[in-house]
């Protein structure tokens, strides 16, 4: 049981994932009914999980803006690089 | 950091990424899943893509079946029985759409009229293929092309599981299964038929001229992603090919071409399906893995991408097999998912839906994973190890806490102890946190005790045993074997 009182205090009083991660509005929310957290000790797995949930922050958002928009909640997108050449090596078309 | 994401893929985003999504982000997978219903075409096409600009219709790119997503977040998250009817409807009429426009050649298999179909991007499977449809149609394909339409195994394959998935769906909205059932092997049948090569016990696409296109590429992961064979072909599928180091398991995570074809290309610096891993293989293979059993092997081959993950900058779509150097792209949704689902997977609490092997069992009821395998060992190279780690979910009612270092690892039920068990075990229970089955993850057998409410049950757990618990009571065991990496 060496490790597992430490790295369970840590986990209780590192502050919600949401908070931690800088979530936004919708995420936040969902992030908190779900209850989601993690903490490691040592090594970087903590910081790339909290880096996960910033990314992925970054990739649920609306399609389009306004009356037109494809989608005007928040979804899931793909992420990656906008590329505007003409693709050679793009994923499918964009 | 370059962000700028560009859409929602009915080949990933839509499908396979949500799904995993839908565990942590419940409502953002609901609209993430809706949009491709609404955006329907009116003859029945479902886009390839969403994005600003409007949905595409260029290409049908299809590849982990859009009613598994579907049925595995009704079931976790209950959206509702009229969102479930709405995404039935659609698929339904995309399946007519598909049988009217890419069955030409009266196979019963779906045809690829080109690269895009599958996102195969510089892969040798499509060389003198055209990247696009004719026209940018999906309806179309170009009569030049000196080798499409192919018979193509993974998009014959994603059909039969999303009607596997149309089954048990209609069952669920009070209709009757069985027209799925008659089409589910209408597909399975073609596959078998037209694309599987019994000397090579590999699928392959069959081309124009009825030869198959003996490239080996993750068309093969994708095939039993979409739970397609049985446990015996799985097996076989594991020795000669997923677990050999000559074929697709390269040191960090699943090549997109076997490394023994002289057309393999490692380049994981550009968007290539031409023999890097990608995160899409990464993340479609507990579809495959987990559902024949084999959990110690995915365990196994998942282990150094996870180090290798935890040591990049980034969240790529490629990794260098050699070295799992993060590649092409960043901000990549499904390496940010693969990253929340492997913590979860292997030291973490996992909810799943109780979706049997064959469609044709009675599924379970939903449950809970509690894994004990946390990144505690050096000898995954890349990150330095963890000391410990811990992980907290709500499921249901309840507050569920799980802490483990490198020998053990402890739960807490709302603040409570709940479970005990040693490294190595991955400990099932029902939504209340009951233990209902026990497996072991790890390579050589795992000695120990599970503790739960006052009782204790001892047990010994070689790779992939599974050993079913009633009351703390050991009901049955199940014991496949391991197949260790292969070198050729």
């Amino acid at each position: 049981m060496g490790n597992i009182p430490a790295v369970l205090d840590r986990l209780r009083n590192a502050g919600s994932a949401a908070g931690r991660a800088g979530l936004g509005k919708t995420l936040a929310a969902e992030f908190a009914s779900s209850g989601v957290n993690f903490a490691a000790l040592g090594s970087t797995y903590e910081q790339r999980w909290l880096q996960a949930l910033k990314e992925l922050q970054e990739c649920v958002k609306p399609l389009g803006q306004g009356e037109g928009a494809t989608s005007s909640v928040p979804v899931l997108n793909e992420g990656g690089p906008l590329r505007d050449v003409v693709r050679i090596h793009g994923h499918g078309q964009y | 950091m370059k962000a700028a994401p560009y859409g929602t893929w009915l080949e990933s985003t839509g499908t396979v990424s949500t799904e995993v999504l839908a565990r942590f982000a419940p409502g953002v997978a609901s609209a993430t899943l809706s949009l491709f219903a609404e955006h329907q075409r009116s003859d029945g096409m479902i886009p390839y893509k969403l994005a600003d600009t409007g949905p595409a219709f260029s290409q049908i790119q299809l590849v982990s079946p859009l009613a598994r997503a579907v049925w595995n977040h009704y079931q976790l998250n209950q959206p509702g029985r009229e969102w479930l009817e709405t995404m039935y409807l659609a698929m339904a009429r995309y399946d007519d759409w598909l049988m009217e426009y890419r069955n030409t050649r009266g196979t019963g298999a779906v045809e690829a009229f080109c690269t895009f179909d599958t996102g195969h991007d510089l892969s040798p499977r499509f060389w003198f293929a055209p990247d696009r449809c004719r026209d940018n149609e999906a309806t179309k394909y170009d009569p030049e092309s000196p080798t499409i339409p192919y018979l193509a195994p993974d998009l014959t394959a994603n059909i039969a599981c999303q009607r596997e998935y149309l089954g048990r769906i209609t069952e669920e909205l009070g209709g009757d299964p069985s027209p799925w059932k008659t089409k589910w092997e209408t597909s399975i049948d073609a596959l078998f038929e037209y694309c599987f090569d019994p000397d090579h016990d590999f699928f392959y696409d069959r081309d124009a001229a009825g030869h198959l296109v003996r490239v080996q590429s993750d068309v093969l992961l994708r095939v039993v992603a979409s739970e397609v064979g049985d446990e015996e072909l799985f097996e076989t599928v594991l020795r000669k090919y997923l677990m050999n180091t000559s074929k697709f398991l390269a040191h960090y995570g699943f090549t997109s071409i076997a490394m023994d074809d002289p057309r393999f290309d490692a380049d994981h610096t550009r968007n290539s399906w031409g023999g890097p891993v990608n995160a899409l293989s990464l993340i479609r293979a507990p579809h495959a893995f987990e559902h024949r059993g084999r959990t110690a092997e995915l365990a196994a081959a998942s282990r150094p991408v996870l180090a290798a993950f935890a040591h990049a900058e980034t969240f790529p779509q490629c990794l260098d097999p050699w070295s799992g150097t993060d590649g092409y792209t960043s901000v990549y949704s499904p390496a940010i998912l693969w990253y929340l689902d492997a913590i979860e997977r292997y030291c973490g609490i996992l909810p799943v839906t109780g979706v049997a092997r064959s469609w044709t069992d009675e599924d379970g009821e939903n449950g809970i994973w509690f894994t004990g395998l946390p990144p505690t060992r050096p000898t995954d190279g890349h990150a330095d190890a963890a000391e410990a780690v811990a992980y907290a979910r709500t499921v249901g009612e309840h507050h569920f806490e799980l802490a483990a270092d490198d020998e053990h690892t402890l739960t807490f039920r709302d603040g409570v102890e709940h479970l005990s068990f040693p490294r190595g075990w991955r400990v099932e229970t029902d939504r209340l946190g009951e233990p209902t089955a026990v497996v072991g993850l790890t390579p050589r057998p795992v000695s120990g005790e599970l503790t739960y409410a006052g009782q204790r049950i001892g047990l010994t757990l070689g790779p992939n045993d599974r050993v079913e618990l009633e009351g703390m009571r050991e009901t049955s065991r199940r014991s496949i074997g391991f197949v260790p990496p292969q070198t050729g």
